[in-house]
C-alpha cells in the first residue's frame, strides 16, 4: 500500500518506510538472538554459573552498579515474549497477506513487540531515578532547541527531533545494554579463569572491560545509524541532506547521553569517591554542563551528517556511509579509552581534587580525545548551513517569482536573512504586541516551508503529487496572511 | 547594557580562570566513564589518592557553564538584531509626507486625536514613541508588515484601523 505523507503531511507513512522499519526490527533481534546464544555457549569460568550471565548476581552489585550492564529477569522474559509475539504476528501476516489499514496496524503491532521490551530498561532507570532524570531536563531541552534552531532552513520540525531523541533514549540505550550484557558475560567466559595473583585477576577483568567498550560503540553506533535512516525514509519528501543527518543523529545521542547520565551520577553519588575521585555532582558537571555538545551528542551527529551526505551521493554512498560508522565508532571507543589511559598517567604522578582539577583537567582529559570529532561535526554543520542559506535565497527568489505566489518580493529578504527576521519578529512584539509577532513568525514559517518545499522538488515540481503538495503549502501560507487576528477592529 | 554585561561576564570569567590556578591544588583526573580503571599505589599514603571532585564545586562549574552558554545566545541574538538595524537604517528610504518630519528633526510624539498617521504605504500608525533615528526601520517594518498581510492592533487613542477581509489595510 503506497501514499502520500500524512498526519498533516508530516509522515511519510507507507509500504517502503514500514517495510524498512520491520527490517531494521529484525535485525536488531537477529543480532539479540546471536548475542544470547553466543552467551548461552560460552565455557563456564565459576561453578554454578547460570545458563545466562544476565542472571548471575555479582555480590555488592544490587542497585546501581547491578542496572550498569545487568538486564533484570522480568525485563528480559519480556523481551523474550515480544520477540515470540512479533514473530507470531509476522507468519500470520506472511500466511494472511492483509492489505489496506490492516497491514498498516500489523506491521505498528510488530514493532512494538519486538523493540518495546527493550525500552523497559531505560524506562527503569529514569523511573528509579527521578530526581537524577530531571536535573538532566534543562540542559538537554536546551541544546534541543539549538539544533532544531540551528538548521537555518528546511527544518525538520520539533517533533521529528523528539522522536530521534526517543530513539536514542529508548532504543539505543535499551539495545545497547542488552546486547552488551550478554557480551561482557560472554567475554568472561571466553577470556578464561583467571589464575594466579590478584593483579593477573584485575588485568583480565580490565581486558574484559576494554572489550566490552569497543562493543558498546559499534552496537550504539549501528542502532543510531537505524534510527536515523528510518527517519530518513519516514521523512524523506523533506529536505535531507547533512545538516538534516547531523540533527538527527544529533538528538539521538542526546537521549542516549541523558539516560546514561542519569545512571552515572547514580552510581558515582552512591560509589563514594575514594576509588574513582569523582562523585555524582561531578559526572553531572562533565556529561550535562561542559561536556554536554560533545559525546554521544557529537558522535551521533558526525554519524548522522555522514548519512545525511550518503543519501545525497549516488556514487560514493557505501563509502561515506561505511566512513561514517566507523567514524563514530572510533570516537566513541577512542574516547573512553584515550580518556581513561590520559587519566591513568596523572593518577601515576600525581594526587586528586581541588577546583582546578574538578572544574577544568579532569574535564578537560575527557573532552581532548572528543575534540577533532567535535571539530569536524562543526564544520559540516557550518558547510551545511552555507549551502543552505544559499539555497534558501535560490528558492525563496524563484518562489517569489512564481505566478501566484504566497512570497512577495518585499518579504523576500526578510526569509533569507536570519537576521532580518529575528529583528522582524522582535520588532514586531516590541512594537505591536505577542499576537502579531507570533502571526508574523507562524507566516514566516510556512512560507519558508513552502520555500523548502520548491528547493526540495527543483527538479519533479511538475509532478502531479509534488504539484498537490505545492498547492497544500502555498493555501496553508494564504490562510495565514488572511487569518483574522484578536486584535482586528472592524468599523461599524 | 547588553554591552555592559557581557563585559562583566567576560571579566567574571577571566578572573575565575586565573584565580583558580593560584589555589596550587595537584592536578588531577577524575573517574568519568568505564574506560577509567582505578589505579591504587599501595606504596603511596592513603594508596595514592586524595581529595574527590566535590559535588558543591561542580555544581557551581555547572551553573558558570549555563550563564555562559545562555549569555552567548543572547549576545549572539542581540548582535544579529543590531546587524540588521544597522543594514536596515542605510538602505531604507526614510518616509516623507504631511506627519512624517524630515530625517533628523524631532516629529510629534502622538497623532492628533480621532485621526491616524499617514503611513508610507496607507494610513499605518507608526510604533509609538517613534524616535528620528528610528524612522528607517521602522518605515521596513511597516512595509514589510503591510506586505505580510500582519495587522498591527490599533494604539490606544486612534481610530479603527480596517474595515475587516483580505489584508485588512484601513480604509480599504
Amino acid at each position: 500500500m503506497t501514499g502520500g505523507p500524512t498526519m498533516g503531511g508530516l509522515v511519510q507513512d507507507d509500504a517502503l518506510a514500514r517495510g524498512r522499519a520491520l527490517l531494521i526490527a529484525r535485525l536488531m533481534i537477529a543480532v539479540y538472538l546471536v548475542e544470547l546464544l553466543l552467551n548461552y555457549l560460552r565455557p563456564h569460568v565459576q561453578a554454578n554459573e547460570p545458563t545466562l550471565s544476565i542472571f548471575q548476581k555479582l555480590p555488592g552489585t544490587s542497585g546501581s552498579i547491578g542496572r550498569l550492564l545487568s538486564l533484570p529477569p522480568a525485563i528480559f522474559w519480556t523481551v523474550l515474549a515480544g520477540i515470540v509475539a512479533g514473530a507470531a504476528i509476522q507468519a500470520f501476516a506472511a500466511v494472511r497477506r492483509p492489505e489496506g489499514r490492516r497491514a498498516v496496524v500489523l506491521t505498528w503491532v510488530t514493532l512494538v513487540l519486538l523493540l518495546g521490551p527493550f525500552t523497559l530498561i531505560p524506562l527503569a532507570v529514569v523511573l528509579a531515578y527521578p530526581f537524577q532524570a530531571l536535573v538532566c531536563v534543562p540542559g538537554t531541552a536546551f541544546v534541543l532547541l539549538l539544533l532544531h534552531g540551528g538548521q537555518r532552513f528546511a527544518r525538520m520540525p520539533l517533533p521529528v527531533l523528539l522522536v530521534a531523541f526517543g530513539w536514542g533514549a529508548l532504543v539505543v540505550f535499551g539495545l545497547g545494554r542488552a546486547y552488551t550484557g550478554l557480551a561482557f558475560g560472554t567475554l568472561n567466559g571466553y577470556l578464561g579463569k583467571p589464575s594466579g595473583s590478584l593483579g593477573s585477576q584485575i588485568k583480565n577483568q580490565y581486558h574484559a572491560i576494554d572489550l566490552m567498550i569497543l562493543h558498546l560503540s559499534i552496537v550504539n553506533a549501528f542502532l543510531v545509524a537505524a534510527g536515523v535512516l528510518l527517519l530518513f525514509v519516514l521523512f524523506r519528501h523533506r529536505v535531507t541532506d547533512a545538516v538534516t543527518g547531523l540533527v538527527l543523529g544529533a538528538a539521538a545521542g542526546l537521549g542516549y547521553n541523558l539516560v546514561e547520565s542519569v545512571l552515572f551520577i547514580r552510581i558515582y553519588g552512591s560509589l563514594g569517591s575514594f576509588i574513582s575521585g569523582a562523585t555524582g555532582g561531578f559526572e553531572y558537571y562533565v556529561r550535562q554542563a561542559i561536556g554536554l555538545l560533545g559525546g554521544q551528542a557529537a558522535f551521533g551527529a558526525l554519524l548522522g551528517a555522514g548519512l545525511g551526505l550518503a543519501v545525497q551521493s549516488r556514487r560514493h554512498r557505501p563509502l561515506i556511509a561505511v566512513a561514517a560508522v566507523v567514524a563514530a565508532i572510533g570516537a566513541s571507543a577512542g574516547t573512553e579509552t584515550l580518556a581513561g589511559w590520559f587519566s591513568h598517567g596523572v593518577h601515576d604522578h600525581l594526587a586528586t581534587g581541588g577546583a582546578f582539577d574538578t572544574l577544568i583537567v579532569s574535564p578537560f582529559l575527557w573532552l581532548v580525545p572528543q575534540a577533532p570529532f567535535i571539530l569536524l561535526a562543526a564544520l559540516l554543520l557550518w558547510l551545511g548551513r552555507r549551502t543552505r542559506a544559499a539555497a534558501a535565497r535560490t528558492a525563496v527568489t524563484a518562489e517569489a517569482s512564481a505566478p501566484d505566489s504566497a512570497i512577495t518580493p518585499a518579504e523576500a529578504p526578510y526569509l533569507t536573512d536570519p537576521a532580518l527576521r529575528l529583528w522582524a519578529v522582535v520588532s514586531t512584539w516590541r512594537s505591536y504586541g505577542q499576537p502579531a509577532a507570533l502571526a508574523l513568525l507562524r507566516l514566516q514559517s510556512a512560507q519558508l516551508d513552502l520555500a523548502a518545499w520548491r528547493w526540495q522538488r527543483r527538479d519533479s515540481a511538475d509532478e502531479p503529487a509534488a504539484r498537490e503538495e505545492g498547492d497544500r503549502l502555498r493555501a496553508r501560507v494564504l490562510r495565514l496572511k488572511r487569518a483574522p487576528g484578536p486584535q482586528r477592529v472592524v468599523a461599524p | 547594557m547588553i554591552r555592559r554585561g557581557l563585559a562583566a561576564v567576560a571579566t567574571a570569567a577571566l578572573l575565575v580562570v586565573l584565580a583558580l590556578p593560584l589555589t596550587a591544588q595537584p592536578a588531577s583526573a577524575c573517574d568519568v566513564s568505564y574506560g577509567y580503571k582505578p589505579s591504587l599505589n599501595l606504596n603511596k599514603p592513603n594508596f595514592g589518592r586524595g581529595a574527590a571532585c566535590s559535588t558543591g564545586t561542580s555544581l557551581a562549574g555547572a551553573f558558570f557553564v549555563a550563564l555562559l552558554a545562555v549569555g552567548a545566545v543572547v549576545a549572539g541574538g542581540a548582535l544579529a538584531y543590531r546587524k540588521a538595524e544597522t543594514l536596515l537604517r542605510t538602505s531604507t528610504p526614510p518616509p516623507s509626507g504631511p506627519g512624517h518630519p524630515a530625517p533628523g528633526h524631532p516629529g510629534p510624539a502622538a497623532p492628533p486625536t480621532g485621526q491616524a498617521w499617514p503611513g508610507p504605504t496607507g494610513p499605518w500608525p507608526p510604533p509609538p514613541h517613534q524616535a528620528p533615528h528610528q524612522a528607517a526601520p521602522n518605515t521596513a517594518l511597516i512595509r514589510y508588515l503591510d506586505a505580510a498581510g500582519i495587522v498591527p492592533p490599533a494604539a490606544p487613542g486612534r481610530g479603527p484601523m480596517e474595515t475587516g477581509g483580505g489584508h485588512g489595510r484601513p480604509g480599504s
